[in-house]
């Protein structure tokens, strides 16, 4: 039944066969190697012989399971069969356990090689000479695990395990927390204050803790545990310590009891608290001074950008892209910042981390991704950008540039969205520049205030008013009294005619002359006396001219002309040239006798 | 009428600066002057007026150093111009000396207040300073201020001239005019040119006053530690404030002793008054 059933699930099922090797093992120890043969029948086991481990049992033990599924109406069913060898560890070191082989359905199917280890055996620890001396409690044997035993510092402990003690700042170090205990059975397991990275930045990887594996440390034997498994990043030089944190836990202790004949063994749990463990580590700086531009990225990079496209339309969204990517502290760089022109509008750049924990580093790619939508019509340069890390291979500082773009923008369809007029940016400010030219320089800048000169501007200013003022009074006063001007003009308009007279007089003619001569004392009187030309008489004349303060002989001359120039001019005979001077000579005198009398005004 | 004459006269006479002058006029930046040896060669025998466009050429080529030199060398020969101190505080700019800089535009406004280039360098470099710029006086004094340096000195002495032209026109007007609104408003007028004129001469006094004065000063090095007492600080308690480079100052003291060397009473603002060593100042 078995057979046909076989035969069934052989059309679905995959034979396989496989050897789970040990544990770590101490040597002297019993171990076990089983070989599992899945979905076969197996026949004519070869098991090879391990070196260094004796084979205790020739024949293997050897048990089946069968497990038999119904997903959906479909049937599968699979056996496994698992052959057990004993052996004993006899000599520590790696060891390989050869390939096995089996036949099943008509076929040979061959194990893969395995490797493991045997451990020594724990040394006693202490004086080795005291008899009494109970020996300390050891993994591989339950009946060390005495309950009246203390249990040791050396017996239960945690561990901080660095894969370097020396680093630069920023390198990656990978730090594994172990708990290490010679108590297979654990109860209880609680952090009661966690562990302290100060001055790192952590990346955890997810680890789940579990007795599993043999471990010689100080010449014992010990289970292991992962507790915490991660890659620190150092911040800051100098000696940085790792702090374990502390633990309670219950491990399980065996206590013999003996009731009359049997002398059984009872499990107790005991409390146990874990001191922390602390670990330094040596921190070195980078070198300084650091290059412009470094972006804190320790480790070893590549550094590439990207534009969605280079020619656009305004308005039009453009991806600019920079990819990091390699291992070390790639989740902490500072992102590329690019000089974008101001005529794109910027969003904030999108940052896109895609890192795992790879062996004992960090690796994986950032992506900075800047959203720009061009303003402005025109082309425009993207400058190349530069990527500046510490390569921990060569000891320093690496430039990476990834290229420049330059970006054609046509006009967009958009309409409304760059209609607004838009003020003038200033992208830079700084002094104005030196005035060239004509500098004007001299050595002396007195200001014209404390130059005698400059006051006296203003007393020349002062002294022109006043002057114009009088001036212009007098002449008003002139102006306004008519017969004053006619009065002093007399003089200037009798002498003009006098001077005519003179002239007629030269060339002897007589006749002009004296109605000359007669027209320039006429004239001069009338406008001397202010009296019009019909009030003119000889009584008349002499009246005013007395009143006047001239004296009487004057008169009396002024008469004397006047009759003697009316008898001549109508007596033409008598124009000898001699009285004709005469009385020329005798008018001039009386005019100006009259002049200097000052004839007062009324 | 009589009486207006009067007046007239008597401001005339009044007037007191009218045999006035200045001696220290012009600040000479002496100490600064580099010797004659440092200019190139080739500048020596060039004619006085091209100095000052030859350091505008080194200018243009980028070479401050030889701007500066030669810009002192040309202040030295030929005098100083408001232009010339404003190149000046640019080469200085250009080579990081902030304080000299700023000691040069304050010069360059100083002869002419309306050089509104040097005002706006002057402005730019007084952000990139340490110290926040200190508000100065009331508003009636920061008013006063600006009125003053409205114009530079001379052109309000020829503003007072002018009004006092106007003013006797007017007087003139009222003297002779027979309307009697043309009367009323010169008489008015009159009176009120006559005020402003009054003003702008005390106005022009002011300005020549800002010219001639040297009680401002600048602070030189990156920072100077001002004392209460004129000596250095022998002990915190003797410290009074920390200024830096570029900080303007009002000297109102100054004294000279052996051990200290020469020491100011400066005035920071409205109150603050300590003592500060000469060396670490230079006077506009």
């Amino acid at each position: 039944m078995i057979a046909i059933f076989g035969t069934v699930a052989a059309m679905v099922a995959q034979t396989s066969f496989q050897v789970i090797p040990p544990r770590n093992v101490i040597a002297g120890n019993v171990f076990y190697v089983t070989y599992r043969l899945t979905n076969g029948d197996g026949s004519s086991l070869n098991a090879p012989a391990i070196s260094g481990c004796k084979l205790l049992s020739p024949r293997p033990g050897v048990s089946t399971m069968q497990s038999m599924q119904i997903i959906n109406g479909n049937q599968t069913s699979s056996t496994t069969e698992d052959y057990t060898f004993t052996y004993r560890a006899e000599k520590e070191g790696t060891y390989t356990i050869p390939e096995a082989t089996i036949s099943a359905g008509g076929k040979t199917y061959r194990t893969k090689s395995a490797t493991f280890k045997i451990l020594p055996p724990d040394k006693a620890s202490g004086s080795q000479g005291g008899y009494y001396q109970q020996p300390s409690a050891r993994v591989d044997d339950i009946d060390s695990q005495d309950s009246q035993k203390q249990i040791s510092k050396d017996d239960i402990f945690v561990r901080v395990i660095l894969n370097k003690s020396h680093a630069y700042e920023g390198e990656a170090i990978e730090c594994t927390l172990k708990l290490y205990t010679k108590f297979e059975r654990i109860n209880s397991f609680m952090m009661t204050s966690p562990p302290t990275f100060d001055g790192f930045l952590i990346d955890e990887l997810d680890t789940q803790a579990a007795l599993n594996e043999v471990e010689h440390y100080n010449g014992q034997n010990y289970i292991t545990a992962v507790l915490k498994k991660c890659i620190i990043f150092p911040q800051k030089s100098g000696k940085l310590t790792i702090n374990s944190g502390k633990y309670d836990l219950s491990v399980v202790q065996l206590e013999r009891v003996s009731n009359g004949f049997f002398i059984s063994a009872r499990p107790v749990e005991r409390e146990v608290h874990l001191q922390p463990f602390k670990q330094t580590v040596n921190i070195t700086p980078l070198p300084q001074p650091a290059p412009a531009g470094f972006s804190g990225a320790v480790g070893q990079f590549k550094f590439e950008s990207n534009l969605s496209s280079t020619e656009l339309r305004t308005g039009e969204a453009v991806a600019l892209r920079y990819i990091v990517t390699g291992s070390g502290n790639i989740k902490y760089i500072r992102e590329p910042k690019p000089e974008i022109p101001s005529e794109f509008e910027q969003y904030t750049p999108k940052t896109d981390e895609n890192t795992r924990i790879a062996g004992n580093t960090l690796t994986g790619t950032v992506t900075v991704e800047y959203t720009l939508v061009p303003q402005s019509v025109g082309e425009f340069n993207i400058p190349q950008q530069e990527f500046v890390y510490f390569d921990l291979a060569k000891k320093g500082y690496v430039t990476l540039t990834a290229p420049g773009y330059t970006v054609k923008v046509a006009k967009g369809s958009g309409t409304t969205y760059n209609a607004d007029q838009r003020d003038i940016e200033a992208k830079n400010t700084d002094i104005l520049h030196i005035k060239t030219g004509e500098k004007n320089q001299s050595h002396d800048h007195t200001p014209m205030i404390r130059f005698w000169w400059y006051w006296g501007i203003f007393g020349c200013l002062l002294a022109a008013a006043l002057l114009g003022l009088w001036a212009y009074r007098r002449q008003l006063k002139l102006d306004a009294d008519v017969a004053g001007r006619r009065t002093s003009r007399a003089n200037k308009v009798a002498r003009k005619r006098l001077k005519a007279a003179e002239g007629f007089m030269k060339n002897h003619q007589s006749e002009k002359f004296y109605e000359e001569l007669l027209r320039a004392m006429w004239g001069y009187l009338s406008d001397k006396l202010n009296m019009p030309a019909s009030q003119l008489t000889r009584e008349n004349i002499v009246a005013t001219l007395s009143q006047r303060g001239v004296g009487s002989e004057i008169c009396d001359k002024v008469i004397k002309i006047l009759d003697e120039c009316e008898m001549a001019r109508y007596t033409p005979d008598s124009s000898l040239d001699s009285s004709v001077e005469a009385i020329y000579n005798e008018a001039t005198d009386t005019i100006n006798a009259m002049e200097r009398s000052k004839i007062t005004r009324k | 009428m009589k009486s207006i004459i009067a007046i007239l006269i008597s401001i005339l006479f009044l007037s007191p600066a009218a045999s006035m002058r200045a001696q220290d006029s012009i600040p000479q930046p002496a100490n600064a002057v580099p010797s004659e040896e440092s200019i190139p060669q080739a500048t020596q025998e060039t004619a006085a007026g091209t100095l000052a466009a030859q350091a505008d050429s080194a200018y243009s080529a980028d070479n401050f150093t030889l701007a500066e030199q030669l810009y002192l060398e040309s202040i030295r020969r030929d005098g100083t111009s408001t232009t010339i101190f404003y190149n000046l505080g640019n080469a200085y700019y250009r080579q990081g000396n902030l304080g000299k800089a700023i000691v040069n535009y304050e010069r360059a406004l100083k002869l002419d207040p309306t050089n509104a280039d040097a005002r706006s360098n002057l402005e730019f470099v007084k952000t990139k300073i340490t110290d926040r710029q200190i508000d100065q006086g009331s508003i009636m004094d920061t008013l006063w201020q600006s009125v003053v340096c409205m114009f530079r000195a001379d052109t309000w002495a020829w503003i007072a001239v002018l009004l006092f032209a106007l003013f006797l026109a007017g007087a003139f007007t009222y003297i002779l005019s027979n309307v009697v609104m043309v009367k009323k408003l010169s008489f008015f007028g009159g009176i009120v040119v006559f005020i402003l004129c009054a003003a702008a001469v005390i106005v022009s006094f002011a300005a020549a006053n800002r010219i001639s004065d040297n009680k401002y000063a600048i602070i030189l090095p990156p920072s100077a530690q001002l004392s209460t007492t004129p000596r250095a600080a022998r002990s915190a308690s003797e410290e009074a404030f920390l200024l830096h480079e570029g900080t303007k100052v009002e000297i109102v003291d100054s004294i000279s002793t052996q051990a200290e060397g020469k020491w100011y009473e400066v005035k920071v603002g409205q109150r603050e008054r300590a003592w500060i060593k000469a060396e670490d100042t230079e006077r506009i």
